[in-house]
């Protein structure tokens, strides 16, 4: 019981495992000199891996958080190995890791796949084709900001609180010291929702819906769900509508004919043009809408925009 | 019923006590159990008798509390259990305990656990609702105990507000008429369906039906939830707190409505029974708010067929000294937060109608005779519903997790 404690206990590896020097600190510094070029290269790979789980979709063990006898085991091991050394000789450098894996054929690959390929590695394991995913809570806003040129870029400072629901912390508690949430202010609406305030027991709802985790245990991976409320989350909040009339406004500066606004906006929003079936599909809606806004938050309201290509 | 209900004036009736009234709790007795931190300063304790009358109801002859006349009526209805006991001390862990089988945060709750396990027997309607009274002061409640910890999002508690937009994000923004966002819908559909033939990606194919539950959603939970068609002899069953909403009463009938539409695990949360002082007063006022709304919801299950297959849980996260804290007057005296042993009933889905099951000692401080552990409870609650509760387990992080974690056994003698 934790009031009344016994025996105490300290961080260590099983002597079978791995013999622990006396001179290492008995936590993960302690681990890094494995990670010296001499020893066994088992160990870097787990810092690797999830660099490669944000760009490749999963990492070559599937099981991120989880290297041990319950895990999966990897599907390309050499390839980790290889990378592995790498990343040791490069000397620790997570950029150039990061410009490897991107730059890379695999990587580079079209995700479009026939439906034989698909029916016979449905989840891709063997790469034989490119990463596809749903974007994080995360990115999925910090994309719509960016696209509509409302991103605030500043690096550092407090946490802010963006739109939330009005009301949503009151309804947990009626005391007058309860944690309220602050009144929106013009200069903490757009920060990059790495800044947005977490509030461990009510973090912000529409991240939760795109399955952020709610910080109280450590998590690596993430589950990618796909459920109605994340549709609504894009159809309502006003997030959304704000950064479509945003870059409505900024394409509509009179020089650009309706086909240039729409071919513009899709880019800015997917990061590709439309195909001649999509834009016939723009053009309609606009055109019998008038509301290029509207037309744009379709946009982000399709695969496309909170899909990884 | 969050804040944990005394068991003392509710279920668990102990007549010895009017002995023992304003007697120091035997040291012999006291010690078998952890106190809080909240009566460590007091010098003495008291025992404090029962502040209300009980009587026995119905062909169990069970003990009820004065307080409570409406779940009395229905007592055959019910297993009242009044050996429950838990390991937390303090409100958010205990609720955590009993809600997800951890007393930290981070694991799915029960209604998260049935939705994984069993899916949704109606698409248009989240299949973990949660309904709370509003205003009601007392503990917070945190939203983790609803969440879904590691398991996928969909399978979170989608909670229930009153009024205006039920869920968030619900209604179409400001400006955005019903006709103007069919049209949208339509559109993203089409773009979706020429996403798809270009990326041939399932995923898309998903996202287009989701789209279409979204558009059902905006009108199948206000209908769901809307009560103008409810006749007047139902608003008079669930009481008078029926016409308001964010009460206990007002959240029973639309409880009652979710499970007609098979949603899959309903929530609602009545905080405020916290007890530490004026509990006279207190009880009588949270009695008030949900006796009659409760029974109601028996009764109406009941007459509706439904009852057969759908259980009703009335609990709160742990029980509450029968030594006294503060100054032992009628008026002002009050129960600290006890584990040792709590009373909850059942009613419904396969549950033994009509019986007490366990029992507690004189002084209501401990377990005498069959014991249920939260992690037991969870472990009938899902036999109950279908489900062996080693078998539901979901891998996270290296190894399995289930609702009891590595403990729990279904208690047989519940079971009908």
């Amino acid at each position: 019981m934790y009031d009344a404690p016994t025996t105490p206990v300290e961080p260590g590896v099983p002597e079978a495992v791995y013999p622990w020097r006396d001179a290492w600190p008995r936590n993960r510094l302690g681990l890094a000199p494995l990670g010296d070029g001499t020893g066994s290269s088992a160990h870097h790979p787990r810092f690797r891996q999830p660099r490669l789980g944000t760009a490749l979709r999963s990492g070559l063990v599937e099981t991120t958080e989880d290297f041990g006898s319950q895990g999966s085991l990897p599907s390309h091991p050499a390839l980790l190995d290889w990378l592995a050394q790498w990343f040791v000789q490069s000397g620790w450098d997570v950029k150039a890791l990061h410009r490897l894996i991107l730059t890379s054929e695999t990587y580079r690959q079209q995700s479009a796949a026939a439906a034989a390929l698909r029916e016979r590695d449905p989840n891709n394991e063997l790469l034989a084709r490119g990463p596809s995913f749903r974007l994080s809570a995360e990115m999925i806003r910090d994309n719509a900001l960016a696209a509509s040129g409302l991103l605030d870029r500043r690096v550092g400072g407090p946490s802010v609180y963006p739109y939330q629901p009005a009301g949503l912390w009151d309804e947990l508690s009626d005391k007058d010291w309860r944690y309220q949430y602050p009144e929106l202010t013009p200069e903490n609406r757009y920060r990059r929702s790495l800044y947005t305030y977490r509030k461990r027991s009510a973090i912000h709802p529409a991240q939760l819906i795109f399955d952020a985790p709610d910080n109280s245990v450590c998590s690596v991976r993430r589950p990618r769900s796909n459920t109605p409320l994340q549709a609504l989350v894009l159809l309502n909040d006003p997030q959304y509508s704000e950064a479509a009339a945003a870059l409505a406004t900024a394409l509509s500066d009179g020089r650009r004919t309706p086909t240039e606004q729409l071919r513009a906006g899709f880019l800015r929003l997917t990061g590709q043009s439309p195909t001649e079936a999509e834009l016939a599909l723009l053009l309609d809606y606009y055109s019998t809408s008038g509301n290029l806004a509207g037309t744009l938050h379709a946009v982000m309201n399709t695969s496309d925009f909170y899909t990884l290509r | 019923m969050s804040g944990a209900p005394s068991q003392l004036e509710s279920f668990d009736y102990k007549p010895e006590l009017a002995k023992w009234h304003g007697k120091e709790i035997p040291s012999s007795i006291k010690s078998t159990q952890r106190n809080s931190g909240m009566v460590s300063d007091q010098s003495s304790f008291p025992l404090v008798q029962p502040a209300f009358d009980f009587r026995q109801y119905g062909q169990s002859g069970a003990w009820i509390s004065e307080l409570f006349p409406y779940t009395a009526g229905v007592v055959d209805e019910l297993c009242i259990i009044n050996s429950l006991y838990t390991e937390a001390i303090n409100h958010t862990p205990a609720v955590s305990f009993v809600q997800t089988g951890s007393q930290q945060p981070g694991r799915p709750g029960i209604g998260a656990w049935l939705s994984y396990g069993l899916g949704s027997e109606n698409e248009n309607l989240p299949a973990f609702a949660v309904l709370n009274s509003l205003g009601k002061g007392g503990q917070p409640l945190s939203p983790a105990a609803w969440g879904c910890g590691f398991l996928p999002s969909q399978h979170q508690g989608v909670q229930l507000r009153g009024g205006a937009d039920p869920v968030l994000y619900l209604n179409n923004s400001e400006g955005v008429s019903a006709t103007e966002r069919r049209g949208q819908l339509d559109l993203i559909r089409e773009l979706n369906e020429q996403q798809d033939d270009r990326w041939n990606d399932p995923e898309i194919q998903a996202r287009i039906a989701q789209y279409e539950m979204a558009f059902r959603m905006q009108t199948s939970v206000p209908e769901a939830l809307n009560l103008d068609e409810e006749p007047d002899y139902i608003y008079d069953l669930y009481g008078p707190g029926a016409r308001t909403p964010g009460t206990f009463a007002f959240n029973c009938l639309r409880a009652r409505r979710l499970a007609e539409r098979d949603v899959r695990f309903i929530q609602l949360y009545h905080t405020g029974w916290d007890h530490h002082g004026a509990l006279y007063g207190g009880m009588q006022d949270q009695a008030r708010m949900t006796d009659q709304p409760a029974a109601a919801l028996i009764t109406d299950l009941k007459q509706r067929g439904l009852l057969e297959d759908t259980l009703v849980i009335w609990g709160g996260e742990f029980g509450r000294t029968s030594f006294c804290q503060g100054r032992l007057t009628k008026q002002g005296f009050g129960r600290d937060h006890h584990p040792g042993c709590f009373s909850m009933w059942m009613a419904g889905a396969g549950v033994k109608a009509g019986t007490v099951y366990g029992a507690t000692d004189a002084f209501g401080y401990n377990v005498a005779s069959n014991g249920v552990h939260v992690h037991d409870f969870q472990a009938t609650l899902l036999h109950l519903l279908g489900i062996d509760h080693e078998a539901l387990v979901y891998k996270h992080q290296g190894r399995r997790y289930r609702l009891t974690d590595v403990h729990g056994e279904v208690v047989r003698g519940v079971l009908a």
